[in-house]
This record gives C-alpha cells, sequence and structure tokens, in this order.
C-alpha cells in the first residue's frame, strides 16, 4: 500500500469513528475554501477561470498543497455558463469576477395557491420563467435554452468531479462526503428565491395559512432532492439553513421547524444523514435540533459552543465556531489559542471534527499565515 | 408527484404500451435515470 492510500485510510477512520461514536485517535480536520478564494490565492483571473474550467486542477491543487484538511478542502458547483444561457437573475457574475445573489422574487403573493396545488407544475410554468430570462419565451427557443444549460451543467460537474476524484487520489483524502446531495428547508425554499426576504416576512403576517401550505407542498420536493444515488452512513446531504434566526419563535415553531425536521428525518429514514451548516445564530433553538435523528452534523457558525455541546453533543456531530475573521484581525498565537480554546470545548467525548464557522470567500477576508498556523496546530496536536 | 412534468417509469410506461418486456428491462433505468438527473437540475436552479 502507498503512503498516499495508508493516509487515506487513516482520514476515513478519523470521520467513521466520529459518525459511529466512538473516540477518534485525533480531532479530524474538514475546512473549505470558496472558489473565488482559491482563484485569488493561485493568482489567476476569477472571471476567466470561472468559465475555463479546466484551470480549477492547478488552481486547487495549491489550496491542498498548502492546507491542511482530512478531506478535500474545495467544492464549487455554482458555475457562471449554465447561468449565462439561461439568462439568469437569481445568479450574475459582476465585472470582478464574483457571481452575486440578488434579491429575486420568482412567486408572486397572488401565485400561493398554484404553488399549493402543484408546486413542480408551478416551477417549470411561472418560477423559473420569472427568474431565468431565457426560459420566458417561446416553447422551442426555451427548450433549447435548456437543452444547452443542461448539458454545460453536466459538462462542469463532470469537469468537477474529475478533479477532485484525482486531487482525492494525490493528496490522500478521506473518503467520506458531507455533500453528496444538497437541498434546503422548506421553508428557506419558499423564502430564498421564490418569495424573497422581504417577500416572505410580509406573507407570514398577511396570508400566513397561505405560506404553511406552500411550506407543506414543498416538503416532498425537497426531500426527494435530497436523496443521494447510494445512501450510506458515511455520507450527508448538505442542508444550509438560512431564516430561522430571523424569525420570532412563534413563527419558527409554525412556518419552519415542522417541515425541516420532518425532511431531516425522512432523510434519516431513507439512509441519508444530513450535514446542516446552522447559520448565523440558532442558540435559541437547540432544543428543536436537539430532536433530530442521532448523527446529524451541524457545522455551527455563531454562538455559545459550551451549550452546544452541552446539549447536542452526545446526541449529534458538531464542528465550526472557529471564527474566520479572527483569522484576519488575530496574531498568530491568538489565531492559536483560539483553536486550543475551542477543541477544549468541543473535543471531549468525539462527535467532533474541526472547521470554521464559514468559508473563507476572498483571499483578503483571512491572513492566510493564520489559517495554515491553526489547521497545522489542530493537525499535529488535537489526539486524544 | 403531481405534476405532468416528471414521469415515473411505470407512468411513462403505461403510457407506451407498445413497449414490450424485455425492452422495458433495459430502458427502465436509463429512462428513469434521465428523469431524475432533469429533477436534480430543476430544483437545483433554486437553491
Amino acid at each position: 500500500m502507498t503512503d498516499v492510500m495508508a493516509l487515506a485510510r487513516e482520514r476515513t477512520q478519523l470521520f467513521r469513528d466520529v459518525i459511529d461514536g466512538n473516540i477518534p485517535k485525533r480531532v479530524p480536520i474538514f475546512v473549505s475554501f470558496s472558489i473565488e478564494f482559491a482563484i485569488q490565492y493561485a493568482g489567476k483571473n476569477l472571471m476567466e477561470a470561472q468559465w475555463d474550467t479546466g484551470q480549477l486542477e492547478e488552481i486547487f491543487d495549491q489550496i491542498c498543497r498548502d492546507f491542511y484538511s482530512d478531506l478535500l478542502p474545495v467544492n464549487a458547483f455554482r458555475f457562471p455558463s449554465f447561468y449565462r444561457l439561461l439568462g439568469a437573475r437569481n445568479f450574475v457574475m459582476s465585472s470582478n469576477g464574483f457571481l452575486q445573489h440578488p434579491e429575486v422574487e420568482g412567486l408572486l403573493q397572488e401565485e400561493y395557491d398554484d404553488f399549493i396545488a402543484s408546486p413542480y407544475n408551478c416551477i417549470i410554468e411561472k418560477i423559473l420563467p420569472r427568474i431565468y430570462t431565457e426560459l420566458d419565451t417561446d416553447a422551442s427557443t426555451k427548450a433549447l435554452a435548456l437543452a444547452k444549460a443542461f448539458k454545460a451543467f453536466h459538462d462542469e460537474m463532470g469537469t468537477a468531479i474529475m478533479i477532485y476524484g484525482r486531487l482525492n487520489q494525490k493528496y490522500g483524502y478521506g473518503d467520506v462526503n458531507f455533500f453528496a446531495g444538497f437541498t434546503e428547508a422548506p421553508f428557506d425554499f419558499i423564502s430564498d428565491q421564490l418569495r424573497g426576504f422581504k417577500g416572505i416576512s410580509t406573507d407570514i403576517r398577511r396570508v400566513p395559512d397561505k405560506v404553511e401550505a406552500a411550506v407543506e407542498a414543498a416538503t416532498p420536493l425537497m426531500i426527494k432532492a435530497g436523496m443521494q444515488p447510494f445512501p450510506s452512513k458515511y455520507n450527508a446531504t448538505f442542508i444550509p439553513l438560512h431564516m430561522a434566526p430571523f424569525m420570532r419563535t412563534k413563527d419558527f415553531e409554525r412556518f419552519y421547524w415542522p417541515t425541516f425536521k420532518k425532511l431531516v428525518e425522512a432523510l434519516a429514514e431513507a439512509g441519508h444523514p444530513s450535514n446542516l451548516f446552522v447559520e448565523h445564530d440558532w442558540m435559541r433553538y437547540l432544543d428543536y435540533l436537539y430532536e433530530l435523528p442521532e448523527n446529524t452534523i451541524m457545522r455551527f457558525e455563531y454562538g455559545d459552543p459550551k451549550l452546544v455541546k452541552e446539549k447536542l453533543g452526545k446526541k449529534h456531530i458538531i464542528a465550526g465556531f472557529y471564527p474566520v475573521s479572527l483569522l484576519k484581525t488575530g496574531t498568530k498565537q491568538q489565531c492559536i489559542d483560539k483553536a486550543k480554546e475551542l477543541l477544549d470545548i468541543l473535543a471531549p467525548g468525539g462527535r467532533y471534527y474541526f472547521d470554521f464557522d464559514k468559508v473563507p470567500i476572498t483571499l483578503d477576508s483571512v491572513n492566510v499565515e493564520n489559517a495554515r498556523a491553526v489547521l497545522e496546530y489542530v493537525a499535529a496536536n488535537a489526539n486524544y | 408527484m403531481n405534476t405532468k412534468y416528471y414521469k415515473t417509469w411505470e407512468q411513462y410506461r403505461a403510457e407506451h404500451p407498445e413497449i414490450d418486456e424485455k425492452q422495458a428491462k433495459v430502458m427502465a433505468p436509463k429512462m428513469q435515470g434521465y428523469e431524475e438527473m432533469m429533477f436534480s437540475f430543476i430544483m437545483f436552479l433554486l437553491m
């Protein structure tokens, strides 16, 4: 067996131990850098590299070479080609090469009944044409636009997956996948691109029954979207959580929680664990999160790690909390001390892997020397 | 799913009785696979 294969087996075992509820040899590390960060770090042109995705192997290789992680530390899935081919309003590349996400309203308030009657029909007939201008045209033209975008999507994903496979082999990363599927909480789905932040905030006051019915109608779609091709306890469906921290608790209880819980439970029953990015501050909702199926992965952005460990740490898998902002503003020693502090709180008893509180988006959002030092510190010192 | 834009293999087969058993066996995974790929793509466009 080559050294790299042995390394991959060891890293896989670290994560399998975490998932199996055993104490691993060391706290595993899984950090991820955005495609923008990676391109800037490699000194390449943002716009060119996102269109000419053949460049990404060399670009991602530099991240793998320079930043310690036990799983592949890059993951890109939004490419400009298919968004452009569809005339997207929801993801638009700016002149500096960043893919912006403007607020959009794919569903009008007066269309709730259509959505409730058949969410998928409504998506195809009303929502997509409103968000994607190339689908708001005659039937023949829109058929060709969709065909081109579908081809582009699978070409880009195919290129990316091949690159990931080669980098996994080259660097001996662990063989577990926390992004094996992708879906959203039903309320987030309705909020993000259908009604928008402003629209949904108004709706829960003016048409609460329709919001509740729409969220319920969306749930089977979100469950189906989150199913992975090959169920495994070591692979997870990624669910980024958005709206709950901005809601009143009584609204969360009515509109967000019931269908979100149903989603995570349905995925778990079908053999797909969920990997939640618990965005912003969910400390109000920890008792709810506890109710989710055992071994749900929860990567936290903000909040109290001690409270999370105490309330959730024996049932679920915890990650996150390490403030990316400190990597920008702190000294190297302060950054390492913060890692020590979090390890002291979160590592005991296992069920924990090290991650930042969010993905560094741009090169100037961190001091790369600090980021490297923290990752190397954890890799060398977080032994059980 | 209550929609005219997504069909399971069984629904498709019911609409195409001319497909014999032998053909159906080899067609089913491929046809369903493309149906699932399009569903996933459509949903991805809104996430």
